[in-house]
């Protein structure tokens, strides 16, 4: 009774991890989703802003490196939230031109796309908060005992990395672009 | 075969015929399958209210949970505020934050309305949003359900379960077998009235059954974002810390909280946002100036509860009669009463058991008189209760208690004790007669009692005090209506109230 129940318990909490791991995926996957929603907005709001302030090239230059340094699929969590940071970094100072550029703030085409960044960048915001609430149940259940323990069986375990937004993506995304 | 057995028979087919149909009009108007989609955090494009969600969550039979889910709602898009003051969440408060309430459905301003009610400018424990009657509680949430199918309707995912012309033929049909068999009751000779009621019966459980089956169900569209939602259900329901998410979460999770109770996903919250009618032990009350927990304890078994002076003399007495009885019982009969041997020992009415039975049940029996509790049933109650003294007469010890001058020893202790409840009810009669006291408080709940005649319990806060015990509001008063401030005159004795009337504001 008491080997039945010790396996019954090994059992249970070994497919617990299994299954709190593969959440940690699907929940960076669906941040990858959301971030590549927003790195597919950005050439359009930077030809968009061209066409207005052509000669603002350092800034338009900074939001496409600051792009393609962040769509780079080889990054690990980290990496890749700071690849953000200066993304949303580079994002701000360039719908800032808005101010200087009254034509440019009063394209709708602009203002769409402002529009539809500012839905991603909620949605990436909640995505983050998923994916950090599901490493945190993984971390608990992971250095929890008998989660402890049967994490040694095997299954590829280990701490994940959180997502942790810098200050300036922070604040970025609370700028209303209306 | 006679006439009527032909309309006996054919209103027995009928009410087959009409059960086969129903059947059928049950499965043709089932709800379709839900396809639950992957796994999302998505919302998708217009996502409806979380009342509607949790319409479709609940397989479109009830709105569980929407009430909860719409007040959440409200909070995510900044009309209420919901406050954690410490680390218990059911300390939490909720508070209006004065933002302009437009463009509400019929719903949602009704939750913010009841929000609004109770939580006033200074905000209110979220425990306090529950309704202290059960009357009120079911009449409100009946017209939140009737408010969100309408929506649920207007956007094309719910309809009624069967149509007018449906509905109405079962229900005409479901008279018809009726008709048959009043129709044979008449051509028997039996009288109008007796067909009439033989005409009815059948009907009732028929009306019975089609009541039960009416409601909503799915349509085409409801169907498909009923599994939109049940990916979403999926997905929060992997996120373990959904479950215990307080009601304050809302200001960091918005709307993903508010359909997460409306998909079921979020224990804690629904354990904590309820609009029903409440823990009728536990009550929150702003009388007095701040909002806290009243506990409230029902003396359901304290014996003279709620009774006048005239009900406790005559219970008194009863118990009187059981002493005197008793002791003249044991102080008359003799031994020579009982017959034990000889050839008819085993038949005789005399027979030891059965006189000592006959004795104390027909001594029970006074009392019950004397109490007033002589009913229906008392009758048959005290023949059973000669049965075992019947059954066991041969026994020794019953003859050797034919032949125990005085007391037996259980009749000591019945005398015992019947003198002590006389004497308990002979004091709570001569303390019902001091002078009433007066208790002025805000009624918390008014609870009926299964016997219509019996007392009811009237919870009273007077402001000073975290623990109330009802008191006994006579069956006939007017009940007052909880949330009222009252005057009452009691008895602290008994609990009685005397007379209550209300206290303008």
């Amino acid at each position: 009774m008491l080997v039945a129940g010790a396996v019954w318990t090994v059992v249970r909490t070994y497919n617990r991890l299994i299954r709190l791991r593969n959440q940690t995926q699907a929940s960076w996957a669906q941040i990858d989703v959301q971030l590549k929603r927003r790195h597919d907005l950005i050439p359009n709001l930077v030809e968009s802003a061209r066409g207005y302030a052509a000669h603002e090239r350092t800034t338009l230059e900074a939001v496409v490196t600051a792009r393609g340094a962040a769509a780079d699929s080889g990054l690990g969590v980290t990496d890749k939230a700071a690849a953000e940071d200066d993304l949303t970094a580079a994002l701000g100072r360039l719908l800032a031109l808005g101010e200087n550029y009254p034509q440019l703030k009063a394209d709708r085409h602009f203002a769409t796309l402002q529009a539809e960044l500012t839905t991603a960048e909620d949605k990436i915001a909640y995505a983050r908060q998923f994916y950090n609430s599901a490493v945190q149940s993984y971390h608990t259940a992971l250095e929890g005992f008998p989660g402890n323990l049967v994490s040694r069986l095997g299954g590829g375990h280990g701490r994940r990395e959180y997502f942790e937004a810098g200050a300036p993506a922070q604040e970025a995304t609370r700028v209303s672009f209306a | 075969m006679s006439l009527e057995a032909q309309f006996y028979w054919g209103g027995a087919g009928l009410f087959g015929l009409w059960l086969a149909a129903f059947g059928l009009a049950l499965a043709a108007t089932r709800n379709g399958t839900v396809h639950p989609r992957p796994a999302s955090q998505e919302f998708g494009p217009e996502p409806e209210a979380p009342a509607v969600v949790a319409l479709l969550a609940n397989g479109w039979r009830s709105v569980d949970h929407a009430a909860a889910a719409t007040l959440l709602d409200l909070a995510a898009r900044g009309l209420v505020e919901v406050r954690q003051p410490a680390d218990d969440p059911a300390l939490s408060t909720v508070h209006l934050t004065g933002r302009a309430a437009t463009d509400l459905t019929p719903y949602e301003r009704r939750v913010l309305d009841r929000i609004t009610e109770q939580a006033g400018e200074s905000g209110a424990p979220i425990g306090a949003i529950a309704f202290r009657a059960q009357d009120r509680a079911t009449s409100w949430n009946g017209a939140l359900r009737r408010e969100i199918v309408a929506e649920a309707r207007s956007r094309g995912l719910s309809r009624p379960r069967f149509g007018v012309l449906a509905a109405g033929a079962l229900a005409v049909g479901a008279f018809c077998p009726g008709v048959l068999l009043a129709l044979g009751g008449l051509t028997g000779g039996h009288n109008l009235r007796a067909a009439v009621a033989v005409g009815v019966l059948p009907a009732i459980p028929l009306m019975y059954l089609l009541s039960r089956a009416l409601g909503e169900r799915a349509t085409r569209q409801g169907l498909e974002r009923a599994g939109h939602w049940a990916g979403v259900q999926a997905w929060l329901r992997a996120h373990e810390d959904f479950a215990r998410l307080p009601p304050a979460a809302v200001a960091v999770w918005d709307r993903y909280l508010a359909y997460g109770t409306a998909l079921g996903v979020t224990a804690r919250t629904t354990r904590l946002l309820g609009f029903d009618a409440g823990d009728k032990r536990r009550v929150w009350s702003s009388y007095g100036g701040a909002w806290r927990p009243v506990r409230i304890r029902y003396p359901r078994l304290r014996p003279g509860f709620g009774a006048g002076t005239p009900r406790l003399l005559r219970l008194a007495g009863a118990a009187a009669v059981v002493v005197v009885g008793l002791v003249l019982f044991a102080a008359l009969r003799r031994p020579e009463w009982a017959v034990t041997s000889g050839p008819d020992a085993s038949h005789s009415l005399r027979r030891p058991g059965l006189l000592l039975t006959l004795g104390w049940v027909g001594i029970g029996l006074l009392a019950v008189a004397v109490a007033g509790r002589f009913g229906r049933g008392t009758l048959l109650v005290a023949f059973l209760a000669t049965m075992p003294g019947n059954f066991a007469s041969g026994h020794g010890w019953l003859s050797h208690g034919m032949d125990h001058p005085g007391l037996l020893p259980g009749e000591t202790v019945a005398v015992v004790c019947f003198a002590a409840v006389a004497a308990y009810y002979l004091a709570l009669a001569v303390l019902e007669r001091r002078a009433p006291r007066t208790v002025t408080g805000e009624v918390l709940r008014m609870e009926p009692r299964r016997h219509p005649k019996a007392p009811r319990f009237l919870a009273v806060d007077t402001g000073d005090a975290d623990r109330t015990v009802a008191w006994a509001l006579p069956a006939g008063a007017p009940a007052p209506a909880p949330g009222t401030v009252v005057r009452l005159s009691v008895s602290v004795a008994t609990r009685a109230v005397r007379s209550a009337e209300a206290v303008p504001a």
